[in-house]
């Protein structure tokens, strides 16, 4: 298939990439600096810490490997979590001091936004919830998931507004002041993501007839009429994650055909979609730096006890 | 992958867009953006094996055009699948001499390490597709049942045919085929590298542990450390020395005492927190048929700090606690002491 680029789409390709063996990095604290640790067999139990990429320096950041660092997208807190659920610890990165919240963590990754609340789900005796964290105060804010939800998959906040997927695939929207009132639902959702701005909205699609899925963005508050044509079909799409601009989104994809898988990068201005890699992970979140110039993806075998090998590779793009 | 070719009305600004993903565009951007020359790698110092491929810069070349290893190098870095990997081995292995095949299988182990985090994760995603489900019986996926789907047939048989091996531990997964790469490979490597292969392919077809327990018996477990210890100390400049230095670390820890679950004269045995006469007999014998070994060395030292206790490993526990105590000070001295000893005799 001959490629249909647009005159004015920008060209969008990899400068360099840059590859950490035996080392799982989570996010970026600044343009040059991860959050990382070293996992071989030799070193299994070293702490996170602060990786310098220029200067290739390493400072603890006395974070115990089996927890997962989340930072915040001003650089001043993180969160920690186990993979598998519990603590869920709230580190003020400047002061090196942290706190462990009374709330247990169901081991989701869960989000960011650009005003310092980190939005993810908490397990209680009555079920699931949803804890807004302030990072500033520490203050927890609790809700009540919806009775409709399963349990849930991943979840974002923009403003008063709770984007849930849950593992009925089912993508659930309601706000902060009305959990009970769900404003839209859309059924067999695979993964999604909202724009930094929350403007756009990237989804993918099971498509039960063909056994692929699809993705579309689309603004948010149309995501229920589903009017959009898809971006693009595969056999699996997944971690979807938005540039800080919002002006691109990065993708994995996974398809029985060699060759196609990989993950890919689309403008959301012009719309020209790029493949940066033939090298796809489906379970590996795509990372993007501050500057929106470099992207993050940490791979580890976390499936054979004797071979638990992680690399981390940065693609630099230009 | 089908690609939406059309405009279409998708932000809130009603920015009309094209969509430009095509298959030749795709295979320039592969070419363009992972080109060898653009790629860094960086490893922690302190973790570089002896031997390894890591940098192709570092690789001998000889005659660079002819040169099976240097050919093998350059052509891997455009592979993801393993069963190209070892279409490209096959193609240049039997051009190699022994040091240019060490050379390729090193190369290729480096590219297992590298793929098999995502060749696990895909597997996984591919197994969670709606459309796999009925291949789950009693919570186990199928694997022999999907292979028979014609959907799935080829992706499947693919990755048998990079030399991965179907395992289990929580779900199924792929690791290397070490008894694969020793039956074919063996007569064209070295005897170090040959040796090794052997060893892993022993401990590829039958695991030390699986679910946190020993799967193999004592004697086993002590054929394994001598096996091991002559690997190490066999090959002066051994290409795996530090591979294999980490396995040993595994095996004689399990050995000395892993087994303390059922090594113990606990509640089953009168309670006396005794090592058992059998599993201090099996180090005697492990001491009696290698009594020049490095290992029989080690052992030999825990008999004596085994005998100065009386058998005796564990203190009684308080009534109504643990019916198992604190670890004897001694016992837990040697336990504690075991990788120092390992590293002193071993010159690490």
């Amino acid at each position: 298939m001959e490629p249909t680029t647009r005159k004015d789409a920008p060209f969008i390709s990899v400068q360099q990439i840059e590859r950490l063996d035996r080392t799982y990095c989570s996010d970026w604290l600044s343009n040059n600096k991860l959050t990382c640790f070293e996992r071989g067999k030799a070193s299994a139990d070293e702490y996170w810490h602060e990786r310098d990429l220029v200067t290739n320096e390493k400072k603890s950041l006395g974070i115990p490997p089996y927890l997962t660092v989340q930072v915040s997208p001003i650089r001043q807190h993180a969160v920690a979590y186990p993979y598998y659920g519990g603590e869920i610890r709230l580190i003020n990165l400047e002061q090196g001091r942290s706190i462990t919240l009374p709330q247990q963590s169901r081991g989701n990754r869960g989000t960011w936004t650009d005003n310092g609340l980190y939005v993810t789900t908490t397990v209680r005796e009555n079920g699931n919830h949803i804890a807004i964290i302030d990072a500033a105060t520490g203050s927890v804010t609790d809700i009540p998931l919806p009775q409709q939800v399963q349990q849930v998959q991943k979840v974002q906040a923009k403003g008063e507004w709770i984007y849930v997927l849950d593992q009925s695939s089912q993508l659930l929207t309601f706000k902060t002041s009305a959990p009970t009132e769900i404003f839209q639902t859309l059924a067999n959702v695979a993964d999604f993501s909202l724009s930094p701005s929350g403007q756009e909205l990237a989804y993918v699609i099971n498509d039960s007839n063909t056994s692929q899925q699809k993705l579309y963005i689309t603004s948010p508050d149309l995501v229920a009429r589903n009017e959009s044509p898809p971006i693009a079909r595969m056999k699996v799409i997944g971690q979807l994650s938005w540039s800080p601009t919002g002006d691109r989104l990065a993708f994995m994809s996974l398809d029985l055909n060699q060759g196609v898988s990989g993950m890919y990068l689309i403008s959301a201005n012009t719309g020209s979609t790029t493949q940066l890699t033939n090298q796809a992970n489906m379970k590996a979140p795509v990372v993007w730096s501050p500057n929106g110039q470099q992207l993050l993806v940490s791979e580890s075998n976390e499936y054979d006890y004797y071979n638990r090998d992680s690399i981390t590779t940065i693609y630099r793009l230009k | 992958m089908n690609i939406v070719n059309e405009q279409s009305k998708w932000s809130k600004k009603t920015a009309r867009i094209a969509i430009i993903i095509g298959a030749s565009f795709v295979a320039l951007s592969l070419i363009t953006g992972c080109g060898n020359d653009k790629l860094t790698v960086k490893q922690p110092p302190a973790a570089n094996e002896t031997g390894t491929a890591a940098n192709p810069a570092e690789q001998p070349t000889g005659s660079e055009e002819q040169n099976p290893a240097k050919q093998f190098e350059l052509a891997i870095t455009e592979v993801k699948e393993a069963h190209e990997a070892i279409e490209l081995f096959d193609k240049h292995i039997s051009k190699a001499d022994k040091k240019a095949a060490d050379s390729m299988f090193l190369r290729l182990e480096q590219f297992y390490t590298e793929q098999l985090p995502s060749i696990n994760a895909n597997l996984t995603t591919i197994m969670s597709q709606a459309d796999m489900q009925k291949y789950i019986e009693h919570g186990i996926f199928n694997i022999e049942k999907a292979k028979q789907d014609s959907a799935y047939k080829e992706w499947l048989l693919n990755q048998e045919k990079g030399k991965l091996i179907w395992d289990w531990a929580d779900d199924v997964f792929l690791k290397v085929d070490y008894a694969a790469l020793h039956k074919d490979y063996a007569n064209y490597i070295s005897a170090d590298l040959s040796s090794y292969l052997a060893i892993q392919a022993n401990e590829s077809a039958e695991k030390l542990m699986s679910d946190g327990a020993l799967k193999i018996t004592r004697d086993e477990l002590a054929k394994r450390l001598i096996d091991v210890e002559q690997y190490v100390t066999g090959y002066p400049n051994a290409q795996k020395k530090a591979a294999m230095l980490d396995l040993y670390s595994q095996y004689i820890h399990e050995y000395i005492h892993g087994y303390r679950y059922n090594a113990i004269a606990d509640e089953t045995h009168n309670d006396t927190m005794k090592l058992l006469p059998e599993v201090k007999a099996n180090y005697e014998k492990l001491v009696q048929q290698h009594p020049t070994s490095k290992t029989a060395q080690i052992v030999s030292d825990y008999l004596v700090v085994i005998n100065e206790n009386k058998d005796v490993i564990y203190n009684q526990g308080e009534p109504g606690g643990s019916i198992r105590g604190d670890i004897k000070p001694t016992i837990k001295k040697f336990w504690d002491q075991l990788d120092v000893q390992v590293n002193q005799l071993f010159g690490q």
